[in-house]
Parts: structure tokens; sequence; C-alpha cells
């Protein structure tokens, strides 16, 4: 596996407040050492700090942005008794993605599930899915290919080769 | 003595010819990837809760007007999913037990739904009605 490691604050993820409340402000990256990029990503009313040691892909604040997004969800969002997406559910999506792509994979779509978890989504060639799931386990589709892991460490490398192969 | 569980047994007077409906959250509405398309994510198609209730929909039959049927729900829209598919091709139990007396077109599609047979129950129900589209953060 290759060094796709980046760190998000937990601390962050709560209590960092936006910097103009009610409105989005997304991106602001920047390479600030040879072997680090840091990447800040505001919500409504959240907002974190991303360190990656890799260059990370154009879209990852945007996209930590529509993460986020999930937690002002209310219970009931879909209006069939939908569960809350939890700041755990949030951080392991998180950790998850930024540890299966590379710079050049192109923007996810990012989705709530009923079930409190989060899935994330390449709809191309392949259509391609992560589903984060509340108790932490993971599962991971590509075509006709389904595969369950148990916790996102186990499930990171084995999806970050697919990935790669996907969108080389 | 607890409420006895429902089993959400399979109803055979729900015949596979009908059609039940599916509301789809504008978050379940989705920008294909590097193009202009959108579609609906498999997760619209998902058991209502983690505690085994199934996935909720309605009754075609007993629908008379989509608009009415959508007008609390704005911004939503609707998938078409064909009982015959979800029964016979995705083993699927479609029941309207346990019944709600203030919304009698309420039927439950039962089943587990992994991944691929949320996509195929997504692949098998045609929009009827467009979510309000969502862009995601420019």
């Amino acid at each position: 596996m290759s060094s796709l490691a980046y760190a998000l604050s937990d601390a962050d993820l709560l209590t960092m407040p936006a910097a103009d409340p009610g409105e989005s402000a997304w991106e602001k990256q920047t390479r600030a050492e040879p072997s680090e990029w840091k990447v800040v990503a505001r919500g409504r009313t959240r907002g974190v700090e991303l360190v990656f040691s890799y260059e990370p892909p154009a879209w990852a604040a945007k996209t930590m942005g529509d993460l986020l997004e999930l937690l002002e969800l209310p219970e009931g969002w879909n209006t069939y008794n939908a569960q809350q997406v939890e700041p755990d559910v949030v951080r392991q999506a998180s950790d998850v993605l930024f540890g299966v792509v590379e710079h050049q994979v192109p923007r996810p779509a990012i989705v709530p599930t009923a079930q409190g978890g989060v899935q994330i989504e390449w709809h191309g060639d392949a259509d391609v899915e992560i589903e984060i799931r509340p108790n932490g386990s993971v599962g991971f589709l590509v075509d006709d290919d389904e595969l369950d892991f148990r916790t996102c460490a186990e499930a990171i490398p084995a999806i970050h080769r697919k990935i790669r192969s996907l969108f080389r | 003595m607890a409420p006895e569980e429902p089993d959400y047994a399979d109803d055979p007077s729900i015949l596979n010819a009908e059609h039940v409906l599916r509301r789809i959250p504008p978050r379940h509405y989705v920008k294909k990837t590097g193009s202009e398309e959108w579609i609906v994510s498999s997760a619209a198609f998902d058991n209502d809760h983690k505690d085994g209730t199934p996935m909720s929909t309605a009754r075609e039959t007993l629908v008379p007007d989509v608009k009415v049927y959508l007008q609390p729900h704005a911004g939503y829209g609707l998938a078409k999913l064909p009982v015959g598919v979800a029964r016979v091709d995705l083993k699927q139990r479609v029941t309207q037990t346990p019944s709600f007396p203030d919304e009698p077109e309420h039927t439950w599609v039962a089943g587990e739904k992994k991944k691929k047979t949320m996509q195929a129950l997504r692949d098998a129900a045609p929009l009827i009605v467009q979510p309000v589209k969502i862009s995601p953060a420019a």
C-alpha cells in the first residue's frame, strides 16, 4: 500500500467554527511543507482540518464539506424514519475515503443511508459504492463484485487496490 | 407479555403485475461521475431502520394522484417498482401487514437487502417524478 496517510482532528470535527455562519466556505488548500498538505473544510456550522502526506485530490475540501453537511440532517430526514448520521460515522467515512483515493481519482458523490451510515459512490464506466455503517463495518460494491469488511482498517487496503486499478 | 414482532409475511394478493412507489429524497439523487446526468443512489432502496423495519412503499393502485401523495414532501421524487421483480427476482416479501389506518396505501418490501439487491431494486424502478437536484458544493 502506498502512504495515503492523513490526519483528522477529533476535536475539530465538533468545535471548529465555520468562517461565515450560514454560508458555505469550503476550500482552503495549501502545501505547508514539502511532504505535507493541509486542507481546511468548512460546513455551515462545523469545520475540520485535514493533513495529508500525499497530494490530495483537488476536491478534498469540498467533499469533506459534503460529509460535514450530513451531520446537519435530522432524524427521519428521508421521510421514512432514517437515522441521524453521527460524528463517528463521518470520521470513519473520511478515514476510508482519504485512505483509498489518490490525487487523480474523480470526485465521488456522498449520500447518507437510512441506517445512519454514509455511502461514497462513483457512477461512471463502473458503478462503485463504499458504505460505511454505524457499527464501523464497510461494504464495497464494484459492478458485480461485493465485499464486506468488519472494520475500516481492514477495508482500506483492499479498497485502495481496487480504486487504484479503476481510476488509473 | 411483549407484543409479537411482525413477520412481514408475503401477501400473494398483491400481484406480481402491480407496482409499489418509493419516495426518493433529493439527497439520494446524485450526479454521475464527470457527467451532467443524474442517477438515484442505491441507498434510496434500503430497509427503513436498522431495527429490522423493512422498506416502506405505497401500493400504486391505492394512490389515485401522485401529486397529492407527494404534496407534503416537497422536492421528493417517486420511483415505480414492479412487485414481480422485488418478489421473484430479488426474493423480497411484499405485504401491507402490519398496516397503518391513516396510510392505507402503505406497503412493506421486506427481506435482506445486500448492496447488489439495493442496486437491482434501483435499476428496476424508474423515476416517475424526478427529485429536486441538489448540486454538490462548488
